[in-house]
């Protein structure tokens, strides 16, 4: 396969999934009504609900959901060959995907801009919240546990990209300092900053830094502790800004660079059913969350998207459109997988070596090479733009911990609610986690929960539907798929880890590199532990879901009283 | 003509487009920092708010006035349940 023909697919697939199978569903199945009025319209208040154009969203919605995840599941993947990855992202986001992400905001849309805790408590009972809240929380850790660990053997094993990421650091918060408290023009500071941090890209290559797994892990804990303590405008946010230009620049050169290079596939279509970290089914599904479908774009979806459309008919551009881009990105770092080394033996021995994350600089660093861009320099701006890609996920999530556990906690002792307290605990809990445990689970855990975390928007948006009466089983079905595959892959992953656990105590497999065998097996422990929880939280809400599902089905929950008239739109 | 109006919306898309992925969080910040700020002065006039003045702030009645359009949804917003996932709209973004 080329990779040109590749990208011709997905840009069709994304053509004829968005004009047709997602018009057919907003036209027909929701019917989105223009005249509608919108919680933004409704309660316009400035803030959290505030009509906004929908390119602005668009943009916004994009930014939000675009992480490491569609960027490192396709690369794992081809361990399967390129086929199984190709078709799960492609017909993932062509059933699913989408409609997850389009439906999450409908619902909120339709239910006064709600989020899901609400959604949870009005749709499936009061417990629904209390263990959506526990289930998020874990899932976060995973998150920041799973990047964690990607960003400790990048730097590790990438001695150029540390002193870039260092200079990040002091761009972000010189930018954020420019920007707010000088006063001084965005586009000037951008320009600028954008130019320092490409310098210490190429000083990175000059001035290598070195530095044990351990060190780089609990520097990337660090940085993610600042960014939950500091004021978001201050550090967190002007990271993040200046970062993603660095993002945007790496992913175009990409696809230039695929365009001229036009490279073949080197993977073979498929090798075999059942690799190193599992069968195709189920593990493939959650190896790939989202490039396919993301429980965590239903978040953002639900809780800030649905507050600030405009009008209804935005929202399949807004969230439907974001995540056929979504889908897009993935392509392209399943074609740079398939396609930087010459066998498939060579993609093995350096998945082994480097990691997917490796793989991933590696090839862009190729592809940038074809545009006559030193390789050096190529491969240490991926290697930079990866680890962006991932701190800044794990800065939110951290923050995001800390004012859970200020939320969970904080009623029982003060001591809790105290910034530094909630954000140390959220980082102390990522390094027992990422020091003691195996990376691919960590990785099929993040996956699972991820894709659990999806399974249940679904579920929401099913009980909606159905409630309403309409057609509930465009959600229910892909809901149900998601529910078994991913519950099937975490009790595979659980039974991997307490086997793992049992191998280790009996002296019958040695521990990872750099793990006393103690570690090792509190290491599967825990995250056996993890995975026994998310299953059991899994069950607790498909019970009570299907529960309140069959009531809705038999009318037994009312319908929603129409939403009034709109007010005038904001010009 | 036709060609010149379509170009025009499309760069003002595209244009639209790319403030939300760069600038859009900026103002999302300077909107929720101003509301704070507003949030502790509609606490500090609260005595007038519920007709019952407190001496001191006797200027506060003055300024009732022009915060009227901004009480609906200050009221919305003290009022309105709020559990984790009502951050993270803004947090995680």
């Amino acid at each position: 396969m080329n990779s040109v023909v590749a990208l011709i697919i997905g840009f069709a697939v994304a053509l004829i999934g968005y004009y047709w199978y997602a018009r057919y569903f907003d036209e027909k199945v929701i019917q989105v009504d223009r005249k509608k009025a919108t919680p933004a319209r409704m309660y316009m208040d400035g803030v959290d609900f505030i009509p906004t154009s929908k390119h602005v969203l668009f943009g916004y919605q994009f930014k939000s959901i675009a992480a490491l995840g569609p960027v490192l599941g396709p690369i794992i993947s081809l361990q399967w060959g390129w086929l199984p990855g190709l078709l799960w992202i492609l017909l993932g986001t062509f059933l699913i995907g989408w409609i997850h992400d389009y439906s999450s905001a409908i619902v909120s849309l339709r239910n006064d801009g709600e989020t899901f805790g609400a959604l949870s408590y009005k749709l499936i009972s009061p417990r629904g919240r209390v263990i959506l809240l526990s289930f998020m929380y874990f899932y976060l850790l995973l998150i920041v546990s799973a990047f964690g660990s990607i960003v400790a053997n990048m730097l590790k094993g990438t001695p150029s990209v540390p002193l870039a990421i260092l200079a990040l650091m002091a761009v972000g918060l010189l930018s954020g300092f420019l920007i707010y408290k000088k006063k001084m023009d965005i586009l000037l500071v951008t320009v600028l900053m954008v130019v320092l941090s490409l310098v210490a890209i190429w000083l990175g290559t000059v001035v290598p830094i070195g530095g044990s797994y351990a060190v780089w892990v609990v520097f990337g804990l660090l940085f993610s502790f600042i960014g939950a303590v500091l004021p978001i405008w201050s550090y967190t946010q002007p990271i993040n800004y200046i970062s993603f230009y660095l993002v945007a620049l790496g992913m175009l050169g990409a696809v230039v660079g695929i365009l001229v290079g036009r490279p073949d596939f080197s993977v073979p279509v498929f090798t075999t059913y059942s690799i190193g970290v599992g069968p195709l089914w189920p593990i493939l599904f959650v190896t790939i969350a989202c490039g396919a479908i993301s429980g965590w774009h239903s978040l953002v979806s639900s809780s800030g998207t649905a507050r600030q459309l405009e009008n209804e008919t935005d929202t399949r551009y807004v969230a439907g459109g974001a995540m056929y881009m979504e889908m897009i990105l993935a392509l392209i770092a399943l074609i740079i997988g398939a396609a930087t080394f010459a066998t498939f033996d060579d993609y093995a021995a350096n998945l082994k070596a480097l990691g997917p994350a490796g793989i991933f600089a590696a090839g862009l660093g190729a592809l940038l090479g074809k545009l006559g861009i030193a390789s050096e320099f190529g491969k240490a701006f991926a290697g930079a733009m990866l680890v962006i890609l991932a701190i800044t996920i794990m800065q939110l999530a951290v923050r995001f911990m800390r004012i859970a556990t200020a939320e969970i906690a904080g009623e029982g002792s003060p001591f809790f609610r105290n910034t530094y307290v909630g954000a140390f605990i959220a980082v102390l809990l990522t390094y027992i986690l990422v020091m003691t445990g195996t990376w691919s689970y960590i990785w099929t855990l993040f996956g699972g929960a991820n894709q659990l975390m999806a399974a249940l928007a679904l579920m929401l948006v099913s009980i909606w539907l159905a409630k309403e009466g309409k057609a509930w089983y465009y959600t229910f079905f892909p809901m149900l798929f998601m529910l078994i595959t991913t519950i099937a892959a975490l009790v595979l992953t659980t039974r991997n880890l307490i086997v793992a656990a049992s191998k280790l105590s009996a002296g019958a497999a040695a521990p990872p590199a750099g793990q006393s065998v103690g570690v090792a097996i509190g290491g599967n422990v825990i995250s056996a532990a993890i995975a026994v929880f998310l299953i059991i939280a899994a069950l607790l809400l498909a019970y009570d879901g299907l529960k309140m599902f069959g009531k809705a089905r038999a009318g037994k929950l009312g319908k929603a009283p129409a939403p009034t008239a709109a007010p005038a739109a904001k010009a | 003509m036709m060609v010149t109006v379509t170009a025009r919306r499309f760069l003002q898309s595209a244009r639209e487009f790319l403030y939300g992925l760069t600038g859009y969080e900026f103002a999302e910040t300077a909107r929720r920092r101003r509301v704070a700020c507003e949030q502790v002065f509609m606490l500090a006039i609260i005595g007038d708010l519920l007709g019952a003045p407190i001496p001191r702030s006797y200027y506060s009645l003055g300024l009732l006035p022009h915060l009227a359009a901004a009480i609906p949804g200050w009221r919305r917003r003290m009022l309105k349940e709020k559990d984790l996932t009502e951050v993270l709209g803004y947090e995680l973004s």
